[in-house]
């Protein structure tokens, strides 16, 4: 299928006429974009989105390494047009920033396989340590919560301690700092399996807040941010998108409609 | 208009009066220095005037965040962490120094080991190492006093290797190699005939260095230690690395809620900025009980 002709007509013509959608990402969160180790190339769930989403468009992805303090900065600089890398729509954010949403997330809990019996939600962790990467506001607002409902039944709090990065907040747990790691459900599902039997993902799949993946654009360009919607909901329609999420083991993340600026707080 | 002003007070005023000011020494105007300022102001003019206009940083935004109380709780444990790291490493460069003087071939070449390691790698690769490496060698601690069952500490490393003691273990023992070769440079800058002098009145050598040594290498050592003291309080930030709360890892924790980065970073930078006029002023007082002659 070649790309089609009346949403490549929607494309804002400065990016038209450069011939390239550039993506800003930090490139270090599978399974949503990543790097093989070794290899140069993006890979991941938003990344074969974006690809598709990009053809029927009429244009080519270019992905631009940028840290997760650069990302915004970067669409006000017109560094590049998308931020992307599994950040999720909230109300505050959308008062910087426009989002198309495409993928439901969700924050689980891993622990080592040992712990598999202990824990199995979060009010399985008063009076315990949890890690969480830096500015993780929805989680940390989940653990508060449950760590007040510790408070009530008399026991001690939840501990939380903040690293910048997955690999650093993971460690915490292989070094018992911390009992649990909280991220995304697709992230530690992809830890799990890549160090067999030594991860436990709390619950099987408890979820502690849900939370919706999206692509970030600068709210003085509305056209690129309508015509990558329209395209994705035309892969919605097609199917095309349920294959891409089937392939990375995220059927359970479709969302029903690729929508804009619906974070989690405004759905049902 | 000097020229024409000297020639209309010739002009104009008596005798006497012009014989005097014929005398006064007219400097010549330096042209090309004033141009070139008039170009750098005109220049900042151009840049302030376009990053006002480009709305870069909101300023309610700014204003908001800026005595806010966590990021005032960020500035203060920076501030401590920096201040307690710099007292901790002067002591360790202070025997580092002492060490690589006192002509012991062991204790010199362990000292220059140090001073070469610390200062040899990054800070950061320090930092992680204490939080992350040092308790996965050492997972338990235990500590008793020799000889007898008596058992001070005895618990997991990761309890005891917290963000803070890790940050403090890194900075100081970072900053001690530097302050050891400063202290190290201050000792030796004091002439050999000065404690040869005290030496012949009978002053034992603690006595030399309380009273002889140490006030005069003081007077090369606190201008380079207080830049020491600069340096440290903005290597603090590094301690968000390893989830220490100070004022970038707040500041990030706000950005990446609200998006709101270069606000954020412009309050960050206000208050590195506060801690660094502090340290100077210090700096500056310090210098002063010890004058240079």
């Amino acid at each position: 299928m070649a790309a089609s002709a009346d949403l490549s007509a929607s494309v804002p013509a400065d990016i038209k006429a450069r011939g390239v959608i550039r993506i800003g990402s930090q490139q270090t969160f599978p399974p949503v974009e990543y790097r093989e180790p070794g290899k140069d190339e993006v890979t991941g769930v938003s990344r074969e989105l974006l690809d598709e989403v990009a053809r029927r468009l009429g244009l080519k992805v270019q992905f631009v390494q940028a840290e997760y303090a650069a990302l915004i900065p970067g669409l006000d600089a017109n560094r590049f047009d998308v931020a992307s890398g599994g950040i999720s729509d909230t109300d505050e954010r959308e008062e910087k920033v426009d989002f198309v949403n495409y993928m439901y997330a969700g924050a689980s809990i891993l622990t080592l396989a040992k712990h598999k019996t202990t824990f199995n939600t979060i009010d399985d962790f008063c009076g315990k340590g949890v890690a969480t990467m830096l500015g993780s506001r929805v989680i940390t607002a989940a653990v508060d919560a449950a760590s007040e409902r510790c408070k009530q039944a008399g026991k001690p709090t939840i501990r939380i301690e903040q690293l910048p990065s997955a690999p650093d907040a993971r460690q915490q747990v292989d070094l018992q700092r911390v009992d649990g790691y909280i991220g995304d459900l697709p992230a530690l599902a992809y830890m799990r399996q890549q160090f067999p039997g030594r991860y436990n993902i709390a619950g099987g799949d408890y979820r502690l807040t849900t939370y919706i993946a999206s692509w970030g654009f600068n709210k003085r360009a509305p056209g690129l941010r309508d015509a990558v919607q329209r395209a994705a909901q035309s892969m919605l329609a097609d199917g095309t998108y349920r294959t891409i999420l089937t392939k990375w083991n995220l059927s359970d993340a479709a969302l029903p409609e690729i929508t804009v600026n619906l974070p989690a707080s405004k759905r049902k | 208009m000097t020229m024409k002003s000297v020639a209309q007070a010739s002009a104009t005023v008596d005798d006497t009066h012009s014989r005097q000011t014929r005398k006064r020494i007219v400097h010549r105007r330096a042209w090309g220095s004033w141009i070139f300022a008039g170009v750098v102001l005109g220049l900042l003019v151009a840049i302030v005037d376009a990053a006002v206009s480009a709305h870069v940083v909101d300023a309610s935004v700014f204003a908001n965040y800026l005595f806010s109380r966590k990021i005032l709780e960020g500035a203060g444990n920076s501030l401590l962490l920096g201040t307690v790291a710099l007292f901790a490493a002067g002591a360790v460069g202070l025997i580092a120094a002492l060490m690589r003087v006192s002509g012991n071939p062991v204790l010199a070449t362990l000292s220059s080991v140090y001073v070469y390691l610390f200062r040899g790698t990054p800070m950061l690769i320090q930092l992680i190492f204490w939080f992350n490496a040092f308790p996965l060698m050492f997972p338990q601690l235990h500590v008793a006093i020799p000889f007898t069952d008596h058992v001070l500490i005895d618990g997991p490393m990761t309890e005891v290797v917290t963000p803070w003691i890790a940050a403090l273990i890194g900075l100081s023992l970072a900053e001690g190699a530097y302050m050891a070769e400063i202290i190290r440079a201050g000792l030796r800058a004091v002439d050999t005939g000065q404690r040869d002098a005290a030496c012949a009145l009978g002053m034992r050598r603690g006595q030399i260095l309380y009273r002889v040594v140490i006030p005069q290498a003081a007077r090369i050592i606190l201008p380079a230690a207080g830049n020491q003291y600069i340096l440290l309080l903005k290597s603090t930030s590094l301690a968000s690395a390893i989830g220490y709360l100070e004022l970038l890892r707040v500041t990030t924790d706000i950005y990446s809620a609200n998006f709101r980065v270069v606000e954020l970073l412009c309050v960050a930078g206000f208050w590195y900025l506060v801690m660094t006029a502090f340290a100077t002023a210090l700096q500056m007082l310090l210098e002063r009980l010890y004058p240079h002659r």
